[in-house]
């Protein structure tokens, strides 16, 4: 397998649309002190994480699974589940074993992880991925009452001839942009110690479909109406070293809910960045996309 | 030797402050020295944590490097918070229930970060080129690893500097600058000059604990009583490690 050796860095911008791509505790969309909603990086990497379980049949460490009594596992229950008993004693090799065994994962490859349970690793993951902020102009929220079929168990309601109601919430229209960089050095040592296989370009391919579809793929009550939209990726030469800032700042979208890279674009035909870039790829739907100052040279792929 | 800065900046950015441990945990306001020197270490491409009680390669390596840090687009000195509430329901947090936690996360800080470096050492020749090119080993990040970070090279600037000038009345310290001595009903501390500021903005004198370094024999952060005003300073020859930057025609702390 070709090993992956180029830094990314990219966007993927989620659209949510009477839906709830991430609540916070009070089941609202989470929103900072200005009132912009956003989202957190784990809402965008679970949706990614339960596509390459569900759908590519991958193997995914850092998932929730439950025993046969349905309670969810522990860290060192998941780890003999997917990799039998610990075997060494020694501490040290069994750090080394551990380290070895989840590392073939494709999801502690990209995101890491930390192992805290029988040893302590932590893995510093090759692809990271920023708090998604809503960078369309509204942040509207509404709550709605909903109720269930059942009347209310407890004794002070024995009498009662009504079922209990509920709240629920949705954002009316968010465009999350999410920022992302792939870094392949990030777990070089780590791959140097273990003798396990590094990033490959498979890998890449899976990671990108993760980031096109995993969040249309997973649909539940409150997230359907959430989906991929669109996805930048711009690939960096072989050992480009260059830092790029954050996209969310740099990416808007309008109230005619077009997508303006025209800020990225510029930014990438700057003269020390330009003659680092590889390739620049572009994914949406034509559809039902609008995007507007796309960089030059983008490669264009329907999502 | 050359005197260098950078402005560093993400959209979060949280340095959680070890001494909180149930329910919501807090950030320093201001990046710290600790802090700097990882990013710094993220940008050479040095080794990070790898083993309890013993030091990163990065620190080893990096450790004389003078810093100062001047916080950019604050609002007297303080950024603006927001509360996240993270939920775990992997399982291994805590034993098949949920674990939950809190973090009071920085939003959109930004940071000049004043540099002396000394180019006949590899490793500070590297940074120093690293930086102004606008490259990296490893990205650097925020605190939290998902709080990316960066800077333009159009930032990256030069100094012209002294160290053997003696302060003299009152000065203007762009930099956040410790202060070792109380400042009330003490004449020979540092204190502000109450009718000197800059015109432009409201004055302030902005106060923070931060981490100045690690106590090596515990292991720990070595905490330090620092201040950031716009007022000008006087008595300020009883502070130390102070340059005067004649491009700024201020004085800039480095520890």
């Amino acid at each position: 397998m070709t090993t992956f050796n180029n830094r990314v860095y990219g966007a993927a911008i989620i659209k949510s649309i009477n839906s709830n791509y991430n609540a916070d505790f009070s089941g609202q969309p989470r929103k900072l002190p200005n009132g912009i909603v956003y989202a957190t990086d784990k809402a965008l990497k679970y949706s990614i994480r339960n596509y390459w379980n569900a759908a590519l049949n991958e193997k995914v460490f850092y998932f929730k699974s439950l025993s046969e009594e349905m309670s969810p596992r522990t860290l060192d229950e998941t780890y003999a589940f997917h990799f039998g008993d610990f075997k060494e004693k020694d501490k040290t090799k069994l750090r080394l074993e551990v380290l070895g065994n989840i590392l073939k994962c494709l999801d502690v490859k990209l995101f890491g992880g930390t192992y805290a349970g029988k040893t302590n690793i932590s893995i510093h993951g090759t692809c990271q991925i920023t708090h998604g902020l809503n960078k369309f102009p509204e942040n509207v929220i509404y709550s709605e009452q909903i109720m269930s079929p059942f009347k209310n168990s407890n004794e002070a309601s024995a009498d009662s001839t009504m079922t209990t109601l509920g709240t629920q919430s949705r954002l009316q229209e968010g465009h999350y942009v999410h920022h992302f960089s792939v870094n392949p050095k990030n777990i070089e040592g780590d791959v140097a110690r273990t003798g396990v296989e590094g990033l490959t370009t498979d890998d890449i391919v899976k990671l990108k479909e993760g980031l096109r579809k995993g969040a249309t793929y997973y649909d539940s009550a409150a997230k359907a109406g959430t989906e991929n939209e669109l996805l930048l990726w711009v690939q960096l030469n072989p050992d480009s070293k260059i830092v790029l800032p954050s996209f969310v700042s740099l990416i808007d979208i309008n109230e005619d809910k077009e997508i303006d890279l025209s800020r990225v674009s510029a930014l990438l035909e700057e003269g020390h960045i330009k003659t680092e870039i590889e390739k620049i790829e572009i994914y949406y739907n034509k559809s039902n996309t609008k995007v507007i100052g796309e960089p030059n040279g983008a490669l264009f792929t329907e999502l | 030797m050359k005197l260098i800065s950078f402005d560093l900046k993400a959209d979060f950015a949280f340095f959680r402050i070890p001494d909180t441990n149930a329910t919501i945990n807090l950030s320093y306001n201001i990046i710290h020295r600790p802090a700097v020197l990882g990013v710094l270490g993220a940008i050479v491409g040095l080794d990070g944590y790898k083993e309890k009680g013993k030091l990163p390669q990065y620190y080893e390596v990096l450790e004389d490097v003078r810093i100062g840090v001047e916080p950019l687009n604050h609002d007297k000195g303080n950024y603006t918070k927001t509360n996240i509430k993270y939920s775990n329901t992997v399982g291994y947090a805590n034993k098949g229930t949920n674990f939950l936690t809190e973090e009071l996360t920085l939003v959109k800080p930004e940071y000049r970060i004043y540099l002396l470096l000394d180019e006949d050492n590899g490793y500070q020749k590297q940074l120093l080129d690293n930086i102004r090119d606008g490259c990296a080993e490893f990205i650097p990040y925020l605190g939290k690893n998902e709080f990316t970070a960066w800077w333009s090279t159009n930032s990256y600037k030069e100094y012209h500097f002294s160290d053997e000038k003696e302060p003299i009345g009152s000065i203007k310290i762009k930099t956040i600058f410790q202060k070792d001595m109380a400042l009330k009903n003490n004449v020979e501390a540092p204190f502000p000059d109450l009718l000197n500021f800059d015109n432009a903005e409201s004055p302030f004198i902005y106060f923070e604990r931060l981490p100045k370094d690690f106590d090596l024999s515990l292991m720990q952060y070595d905490l330090g009583e620092f201040a950031f005003s716009n007022y000008q300073i006087k008595n300020a020859q009883t502070l130390e490690n102070l340059f005067f930057v004649e491009e700024l025609d201020a004085y800039v702390q480095l520890f």
